[in-house]
């Protein structure tokens, strides 16, 4: 047994490093740009000054302090043509366009040329005071700039540098001195079509990065960050606050919350299961089941929403609070212990309520089917011939080999313990896993995210590990140990 | 739109007559998320920025009985003086301000304040573009509550951005080492080397710390409450100081010198229907913000202890088109979109009765400056038809549906929206078909919220319906409007030439406020021409509060009421 819990656990590890690859590559793709938001304006219009730079700096500073400019892996596949340094370039739409010369040119150095030379084109427009004279031209001209700078497709390149050269000949004298420039990023954009190297692209190439990536950072650490594996979950970046403070505070509501519901529905699904199987096909039989499944075609968030209206004071009975947890500051100082547990269950009625009852027809289903295979077996019929007592023959003989699929469904307990319910917590106000992980996912808070799909993955390892070795009780034959031929 | 400044002057006459002794009560206010943190500066969640006024306070505020702004640490509002293209603010706090240490609240604190913002590696970047106009502050020896702030360039916002944007913090509990007091604003501004400093490093790493944002004891400001208690997502509680130096303040007529709750207690309820049975249930005192259908349903059932009111907002509904997509690049083909939103259907029937038609970016409330001269689009099916027409539009294969075609293809319009935003569908599904009768085909796509933010940023959007809150200050529209908000800013419609921008500046730069008022009323004409925008209308901000509280300055200011305000009747003894 010893060693068969050894191996498992031991294979946790490479199951665990494949989850937080995937759950990882999956941020990577998601769209919407955690820093881009974070620096974003107290509130649109009101006087933000959005002087060219500005914005960009703070949003260079956000994404450095993130860790978004390191490359997101140890290594990356890709072509020859294509270079290991893109990930340097913060603005997404420069690195798209960027991707997309490399594709279509294979010619990186040149490329690379190119934009800085746009860049320096950019930046020269933005030294250029507006006058009553080039105001327009400037604003043609600096569109037409950031334009390139996100385009790859030859027609609209040649459009917006003809637009450039039309103002640099043409317009206004403050604008001549960009010639040079402009003829610099003609003449590197002629170098990247005339050297193209297309073939590059059809030859593989592996770049490495080492252990400074993005992904290593958040796994093992670096940058002054601990790493998951050593108990640092990162910052989150909504609230600034370690990210394992914010789950240790929702874990403990949603563990209470949860493993209540998980005893309560046991205790009410597994007896109703085993009897309704005792009581085949009997009116017990046939009620239990109907109401049952009537429960369960219900939508949680519309029965507690009903059942908040209902009892919560709101227009008819008061005989529960509308949500929250209650403020134990409410109790005089003095307040018992009794009290107090007393008061915190009495919040927790209706939304165990909203838990417990979605589950009872599976889980009653589930004991009542185990339990009707057991039934038929010779060794109940020989206690029921032996004139063993009924009690006897059900719970002692009977329910402990038709535990199996009951136990089965435990394993999903451990991660349902910690993950939570999204609709009751919300609709209850109960600041738990549930709406945790659905405010993280909405704000993009990745480090909040990564951390609780990666506990809930080891709860289910876990989970399933304590239910292999509840097997073992339930049915001694079962034996981990490895047979000899 | 319903009665709604009846109601509005019902309830502030309701909140002349308050008894004698006001002091005293317990108000518990309904919020919708948790506030994220209490530090004034790195805490951007709207939620938090609700409740800073009850911890801290700044030079300025703005009334919650008028559209005047309050002198609060400042003993008056400031003197600006124009200096060809720069300014001069000069400012004097009031002698009797002081932090909770007894010690008074000087210019340096201001300083301070100023300074620990615009620190490099402190994560208040969001406030840096407010007030980086201030360039330097001149302090006085001989009189500690004195300074100017110096700025480069004359700003019709100044007053506002300077005295009204910026919590005032205590030195001695926010740098008690004094790791910026070596350093002047002005050096913190331009000295990039800074960033490097070992000083200014450490200090940015304590300002950014947790304890800043949560710790009851570090949170310290020099307003009348204190935060006593954060139950994370559950509730944030709010006591009363014994010893405030505001009530040594003789101030009439400025709210922000009344603190009459003991306690102020935020229920943290994040959905809409168990927030209003706890309303009803009388757990909680005040709601704002509640759905026209749930105010309704209210109004028709109203609770005996609770009064509903609303108030203007300074928000508007609005649908930005992308002007250089080649299907809107025709003005004439936006004022036809403009003219198939039924207007009066979508106040009626979404927001029922509960908003008011708007001519474009500047809010009625503004006055003088609101253009209402300006015709509002109507609902004119026919003659969008002929703007349609004269923009090219053409049934080309007989199919009963107007199209251009675009390099070749025949394209429909799209239109992108938020998803589990119910009402947003409603009116967005009314206007698919209104434009369907007109021969216009609408696809409607739903997104998610960051993604249609991004979307509409990188211009990667054709139509979108989405909505704009703003505060009651001088707004800055170079922002939304102007060309420099094109790549990079929020001008997501590529409105604006040489001659907008001019007019926009020269309204950011015009402090004379009936000189701004015209240039802004020839602004909306422009805007109202080109038609980058339909503006659909401007919600009202539907409140519910507990008859037993009076004084509660209902107003257009946000959150709507001021809570330290609110008078609890007492019962008899």
């Amino acid at each position: 047994m010893f060693l068969y819990v050894v191996k498992r656990l031991l294979i946790f590890i490479p199951t665990l490093f494949i989850i937080s690859l995937i759950t990882f590559a999956i941020s990577q793709a998601a769209p919407g740009d955690p820093a881009a938001e974070m620096v974003r304006g107290l509130h649109a219009g009101d006087g933000g000054n959005i002087a060219h730079g500005k914005g960009e700096k703070a949003y260079l500073e956000k994404r450095h302090e993130l860790g978004l400019d390191l490359p997101i892996f140890y290594f990356g596949v890709s072509s020859r043509a294509a270079p290991d340094t893109l990930h340097r370039i913060a603005r997404s739409d420069h690195r798209a366009a960027l991707k997309r010369l490399v594709h279509r040119f294979g010619n990186w150095p040149e490329i690379q040329e190119y934009y800085r030379s746009l860049r320096q084109l950019q930046s020269a427009t933005y030294s250029i005071a507006t006058d009553s004279l080039n105001a327009q031209p400037l604003i043609v001209v600096r569109d037409a700039v950031a334009q390139l700078l996100s385009a790859s497709d030859d027609a609209v390149i040649r459009h917006w540098l003809n637009v450039l050269w039309g103002e640099a000949k043409s317009g206004p004298s403050s604008l001549n001195g960009l010639g040079d420039l402009l003829a610099e990023a003609s003449g590197a954009y002629a170098a990247i079509k005339s050297n193209a190297t297309r073939w590059k692209n059809y030859i593989p190439s592996i770049h490495f990065f080492g252990t400074d990536n993005q992904y290593h950072r958040w796994f093992f650490g670096g940058g002054g960050h601990k790493g998951f594996i050593r108990g640092d979950f990162g910052i989150s970046y909504k609230t600034h606050r370690p990210v394992g403070d914010e789950i240790w505070e929702a874990v403990g509501i949603t563990m209470r919350l949860s493993l209540l519901a998980i005893l309560i529905t046991y205790l009410i699904a597994v007896p109703l299961g085993v009897w309704s199987a005792v009581r085949k096909n009997t009116t017990f039989d046939h009620t239990v089941t109907a109401i049952l499944f009537s429960f369960y075609s219900l939508p949680a968030f519309w029965t507690g929403v009903l059942l908040i209206v209902w009892l919560g004071g709101g227009d008819f009975l008061s005989w529960f609070p509308p949500g929250g947890l209650g403020d134990l500051h409410d109790l005089p100082a003095e307040a018992s212990w009794w009290t107090r547990i007393t008061f915190r269950l009495w919040h927790l009625v209706l939304p165990l309520i909203v838990l417990v009852y979605p589950t009872l027809a599976f889980l009653s289903r589930q004991a009542r089917g185990g339990m009707l295979n057991v039934l038929n077996q010779d060794y109940i019929r020989t206690a029921w011939a032996k004139g063993l007592p009924r009690s006897r023959v059900v719970w002692k003989h009977g329910f402990r080999n038709a535990l199996f699929p009951v136990l089965t469904l435990l394993a999903q307990v451990f991660p349902y313990a910690i993950a939570g319910s999204v609709i009751v917590e919300v609709v209850f106000s109960i600041p738990g896993m549930g709406r945790l992980t659905l405010d993280a996912i909405y704000a993009r808070n990745y480090p909040v995210v990564y951390t609780i799909v990666m506990l809930s993955a080891i709860m289910t390892m876990f989970g399933y590990l304590v239910v292999d070795i509840l097997y073992t009780a339930a049915d001694p034959r079962i034996s981990f140990k490895s047979r000899k031929q | 739109m319903k009665q709604l400044f009846v109601v509005l002057v019902i309830v502030n006459t309701i909140s002349c007559s308050f008894p004698e002794n006001k002091r005293g009560g317990h108000v518990k206010v309904s919020e919708l998320e948790d506030p994220e943190g209490f530090n004034p500066y790195t805490t951007i969640n709207a939620t938090a920025h609700a409740m800073f006024p009850v911890i801290y306070q700044k030079l300025l505020a703005q009334s919650f009985s008028g559209p005047e702004i309050l002198p609060v640490l400042a003993e008056s509002r400031p003197e600006m003086t124009t200096l060809g293209d720069s300014m001069i603010i000069s400012w004097r706090l009031r002698p009797e301000a002081k932090w909770d240490n007894g010690e008074p609240i000087t210019a340096r604190d201001v300083e301070f304040s100023f300074k620990a913002i615009m620190c490099p590696g402190v994560n208040s970047y969001p406030y840096h573009s407010y007030i980086d106009f201030i360039r330097s502050f001149r302090l006085y020896d001989d009189d500690p509550l004195r300074f100017d702030m110096l700025c480069n360039k004359v700003y019709m916002r100044a007053e506002y951005s300077a005295g009204a944007e910026v919590y005032i913090l205590p030195r001695y509990v926010y740098d008690p080492e004094g790791l910026l007091s070596g350093f002047t604003y002005s050096q913190i501004l331009t000295d990039t080397s800074l960033a490097r400093n070992d000083k200014v490093a450490r200090f940015a790493e304590q300002f950014n710390s947790e304890s800043t944002a949560r710790d009851t004891n570090k949170i310290s400001g020099s307003g009348a409450y204190r935060l006593v208690q954060w139950e994370t997502g559950q509730r944030i509680v709010f006591e009363r100081k014994k010893e405030w130096w505001g009530d040594q303040v003789e101030a009439p007529g400025n709210m922000y010198f009344e603190a009459n709750p003991d306690r102020i207690t935020h229920e943290v309820i994040p959905d809409f229907a168990a927030a209003v049975t706890a309303l009803k249930a009388g757990k909680i005192d005040v709601m704002r913000q509640i759905t026209a259908a749930d105010f309704e349903a209210l109004i028709a059932d109203t609770p005996a202890h609770v009064n509903l009111v609303t108030a203007p907002f300074i928000a508007f509904s609005v649908m930005p088109m992308n002007m250089r997509n080649p299907k809107l690049a025709d003005k004439r083909t936006r004022q036809a979109l403009s003219c198939l939103m039924n207007y009066d259907r979508g106040i009626k029937d979404v927001q029922l009765g509960y908003a008011q038609r708007v001519v474009g970016p500047v809010h009625p409330t503004a006055g003088e400056a609101y253009n209402s001269e300006i015709p509002l689009y109507p609902f004119d099916p026919d003659k969008a038809r002929s703007l349609l027409a004269e923009a090219g539009w053409r049934d080309s294969n007989g199919d009963g549906v107007l199209d251009q075609v675009i390099n070749g293809r025949r394209e429909d319009l799209e239109l992108e929206l938020l998803v589990n935003n119910a009402p947003r569908e409603q009116v967005a599904l009314i206007f698919q078909s209104d434009c369907k009768k007109a021969g216009v085909k609408i696809n409607i796509r739903m997104v998610e919220g960051m993604v249609m933010s991004e979307r509409m940023r990188n211009h990667d959007f054709e139509m979108a319906y989405t909505a704009w809150l703003f505060e009651q200050a001088p707004t800055d529209y170079m922002q939304v409007f102007g060309t420099p908000g094109w790549n990079g800013g929020d001008n997501f419609t590529y409105f604006g030439n040489a001659s907008t921008d001019l007019l926009i500046a020269t309204i950011n730069k015009t402090i004379d406020e009936k000189e701004r008022a015209r240039l802004l009323r020839q602004l909306q004409e422009v805007i109202h021409e080109e038609a980058p925008y339909i503006f659909l209308w401007s919600p009202v901000n539907r409140l519910a509060i507990a008859k037993r509280f009076s004084n509660t300055y209902v107003s257009v200011t946000n959150p709507g009421y001021w809570v330290p305000g609110f008078v609890e009747e007492k019962e008899e003894e």
